[in-house]
């Protein structure tokens, strides 16, 4: 796989992607989900009613307590994986362009999905959203999603809420959603995230930053061009225009983490000029979870 | 500092045409815009947004300063295009130009006179782009070296045969002539002084003046004083007197030569301290004229050179013995006519008492003295000067002879036995004389008067009672003096000390030719003032004009800044350069600080 190489695909066999228990679908996995059923991981004791199928009682804890009660245990499903990748223009901006990273942070949830199971697929989006592609259930479809991910060419304007509007049209199922993105929009963003929280999706962004987004050095008399939609800006930068800048995308990335959190998701920074384990490590790295087969991370 | 105002206005408008231009091109250049892409414009125009300035449009500020800019340029080229416009005077410019003795010291490897001529030049050829101009040569004596013109090839003709003068610049005068210059032209002006030290700040002047300092700090070595006078008690010896001083922080040596004509008297080498001054003395024979010269050669300063030559030459005259015409008369006096053979400065004609007594009144008053020896003055013979040698009985109240006198006392204090000494001598007979009120006894012997000096209003009379045949005085070197000095106050002469004339003054001529150091006959204006030093000849008299006097410490010229001008406030061409540059600064920090879009 040309976008993973082995070296990053044997830092991801590592890797467990942890998705809460609402967001887990309906087949069997290796996600803990909210279904007490016929599992291995021993969840608790409740009281037995009459119906309740005998093979559950526990009869040990009958002979100690002379009460009968009957063992339940979690139900382990797997989940979908949603990783929305943001093909705007401005994803071409960076050293190296943050598109490069994007495309790799997407294979890597696409294959790490993949190891456990689950059942993933990677949407790129911009101002509307592609046709939802297959998901990669085994290394069977790999070579479709490296021909996906490197169809994916950064162009065209941002707007986040209408391609969240458009997957909700689909009725795509209820999963985790990885959103792979600069966040370099001005608007779209609280409303996306409070709609894929309203879906039942767990949210998880990514924000792939670069230090001509975050810090900007040039000065002078400038023409800027946005990458998205072309519009020519003229101006005289200075120092006190580009702290102003600064604090202006500081105010907006803030903005969006926070709706972001509000609608239950978890916001990860990440710099195109890190190492890539590190980049791996801090998306794949979080709080530990317990599923069946162990502790999740 | 550069100028233009050589050119003419249309050249002066293309400069500022073309600084204009340039002013025009540097705004655009700033102005034009570099591309750059960015993720989002939004984000920079919601920056721009609450960084816009609130006092004047963003978009004007740019123009604004590219207008006062161009303003100030064009300022600055009219300012460096006309000297005169910063001071704000057009018309008439009087450059006074320094033409005393420092302005011949070396500087800069070239004499300080050529800078200053260069200077002269160039100003000239400003000033006469829009205006008149004259220079005054501010020698000793301030004059016009250019009278008012706007043709600057003038110049070159007024500066044929310039040359320095000996002594020092009148710059003070030369000020007050150049602004009277301006006044009567009756235009606005300014006046330029190009020269190696200031003029006296307190001078008032209704022009501007503009001080264009040549030079830096320079070493000399000088003769700071040199006299001669005759030896009053040599007759035909000369004593010279040189002081040699040093105007150097360092130390320093020269070889010292004092000449008569050809004739060395002097020639040592001679080490002087910083700062310090030594004086020598030399004498000479001659009872000619002596035309004398002291010069310093092969200098030698520390880490240094000297600066000025002409200071290393000074002159002095020892004017010739004035022979004293004597009527010497006697019937033969072998010890007294021997004593006034050996004055080389006295002239005697000797006669017999019967001659003498048919001599008129007139012949007599043609001698500066007269000895009778052993002869009667007749009472009508009324001559100012007399000296009786063992006059008959009779003659000054004379009371007869005394045998065998000894000689008790004399009185040394008189010019008449000046060094003379009578210790222990013998006289076998003297007459005694009868002293008057106003009388002074010369010789006493006891109560009595053996010689006597008597002096009026229009005669001076010494006698002396001893008989010279009867005494052994005449044997003793005490003689020739007696008779020498009784001559010189009889004769009242005066021993005068001929001081070397300052240069600056004047050689009074009447109808004699004057010939200059050089041997050329000098010219009828040069006398009014002798601006050279040297030994000038003017008939038969010689003249020695010294620049010892003015010896003193090198102006340190250029020490002071540039252009210096008594105005308090700097010239508008700092100004103005100052201004476009807090402009250009006070534009580029709103522009950094944001203020400007």
């Amino acid at each position: 796989m040309a976008v993973l190489d082995r070296a990053i695909r044997r830092v991801l066999d590592r890797m467990r992607l942890g998705v809460r228990p609402r967001a887990t679908a309906g087949r069997q996995g290796s996600h803990r989900s909210p279904l007490k059923a016929q599992g291995v991981e021993f969840a608790e004791h409740r009281p037995y009613v009459p119906g309740d199928d005998v093979r559950h009682i526990d009869w040990k804890a009958f002979a100690r307590h002379g009460q009968l009660v009957i063992r339940n245990f979690e139900e382990e499903r797997d989940a979908f994986v949603h990783v929305l990748l943001d093909v705007t223009g401005s994803m071409s901006r960076g050293a190296p362009p943050k598109i490069q990273v994007a495309q790799k942070l997407a294979a890597a949830f696409a294959y790490v999905g993949m190891r456990q199971f689950d059942r993933a697929r990677v949407v790129p989006f911009a101002d509307d959203l592609d046709d939802l592609p297959l998901a990669v259930r085994g290394a069977q479809d790999l070579p479709m999603l490296e021909k996906l991910l490197e169809a994916a060419e950064p162009a065209g304007p941002t707007n986040f809420a209408a391609a969240i509007r458009a997957l909700a049209s689909r009725g795509t199922p209820r999963g985790l959603v990885a959103v792979i993105t600069d966040v370099m929009a001005p608007e779209g963003w609280e409303e996306g995230f409070r709609h894929l929280g309203a879906m039942g999706h767990e949210i998880r962004v990514i924000r792939v930053g670069c230090a001509e987004d975050l810090a900007p050095t040039f000065t002078g008399e400038l023409e800027l061009h946005d990458a998205e939609t072309g519009e020519r800006v003229r101006l005289r930068v200075n120092k006190g225009l580009l702290e102003r800048y600064r604090a202006e995308v500081k105010k907006h990335l803030e903005a969006a983490k926070e709706s972001c959190q509000r609608a239950g998701g978890r916001w990860i920074e990440i710099d195109v000029e890190m190492p890539m384990d590190a980049m791996i490590k801090r998306v794949f790295g979080g709080p530990v979870h317990r599923t069946a087969a162990g502790v999740e991370r | 500092m550069m100028t233009f105002a050589a050119f003419a206005w249309t050249t002066l408008a293309a400069i500022a045409g073309g600084a204009a231009l340039t002013v025009l091109a540097l705004y655009l250049l700033r102005r034009t815009p570099r591309p750059q892409v960015v993720s989002n414009v939004t984000f920079w125009m919601r920056a721009a947004q609450s960084s816009r300035p609130r006092f004047l449009r963003a978009s004007k500020i740019p123009w604004i300063a590219f207008l006062i800019t161009l303003l100030a340029a064009l300022l600055f080229v009219g300012e460096i295009g006309d000297p005169r416009f910063g001071q704000g005077v057009r018309g008439t410019t009087v450059i006074v130009l320094a033409a005393g003795r420092s302005m011949g010291a070396t500087s800069d490897g070239e004499p300080r006179i050529d800078r200053a001529v260069r200077e002269v030049r160039r100003w000239v050829d400003r000033s006469t782009a829009g205006g008149r101009v004259a220079v005054v040569r501010a020698g000793m004596r301030p004059e016009t070296l250019l009278a008012l013109t706007d043709n600057p090839a003038d110049l070159e003709r007024a500066l044929d045969g310039f040359e320095l003068d000996d002594g020092p610049a009148d710059l003070r005068g030369a000020v007050r002539l150049a602004d009277r210059i301006i006044t009567t032209s009756g235009d606005p002006g300014q006046i330029l002084v190009v020269a190696d030290e200031e003029v006296d700040e307190g001078l008032e002047t209704q022009a501007t003046r503009v001080l264009v300092p040549v030079g830096v700090p320079a070493d000399t070595l000088a003769i700071g004083d040199f006299t001669a006078r005759r030896d009053p008690l040599a007759a035909g010896e000369y004593v010279t007197q040189v002081q040699l001083r040093s105007f150097s922080s360092r130390e320093a040596s020269a070889r010292l030569q004092i000449y008569d004509g050809d004739v060395p008297l002097l020639d040592r080498r001679v080490t002087l301290r910083p700062g310090a001054g030594v004086s020598y003395s030399a004498q000479g024979f001659s009872a000619e004229r002596a035309e004398l010269t002291a010069r310093i050669t092969d200098i030698e300063i520390t880490g240094s050179t000297d600066a000025l030559a002409v200071d290393d030459v000074a002159h002095a005259v020892v004017p010739a013995l004035d022979p004293l015409s004597v009527l010497y008369v006697s019937e033969g006096n072998p010890f007294l006519e021997a004593a006034l053979a050996v004055h080389p400065s006295v002239q005697v004609d000797a006669v017999a008492p019967g001659v003498f007594a048919g001599q008129s009144a007139e012949q007599l008053a043609a001698y500066d003295v007269l000895i009778l020896d052993r002869t009667a003055l007749p009472a009508d013979v009324e001559h100012s000067s007399v000296v009786l040698f063992s006059p008959p009985s009779g003659q000054l109240g004379a009371e007869g002879p005394a045998e065998a006198p000894r000689v008790t006392a004399i009185l040394g204090s008189h010019p008449a036995l000046h060094g003379v000494r009578m210790d222990g001598i013998r006289v076998g007979r003297a007459l005694r004389f009868e002293t008057e009120p106003g009388d002074q006894v010369l010789i006493r012997s006891g109560s009595d008067a053996l010689a006597v000096a008597r002096e009026t209003t229009s005669r001076r009379l010494i006698a002396y009672g001893l008989d010279l045949g009867a005494t052994d005085l005449v044997e003793r070197e005490a003689f020739p003096l007696m008779v020498h000095d009784s001559l010189q106050w009889a004769a009242a002469v005066r021993d005068e000390i001929p001081l070397p004339r300052r240069l600056g003054e004047p050689i009074y001529a009447a109808d004699q030719t004057v010939l200059g150091p050089d041997g050329e006959p000098v010219d009828a204006t040069t006398l009014a003032a002798i601006r050279h030093l040297g030994i000038y000849h003017v008939g038969e008299r010689a003249e020695a004009f010294s620049a010892a006097i003015h010896a003193r410490e090198i102006p340190s010229g250029a020490s002071a800044a540039r252009f210096r001008t008594s105005d308090p406030l700097p010239p508008l061409a700092v100004l103005v350069a100052v201004g476009l540059l807090a402009l250009i600064l006070l534009e580029w920090t709103l522009v950094h600080r944001g203020r400007l879009q």
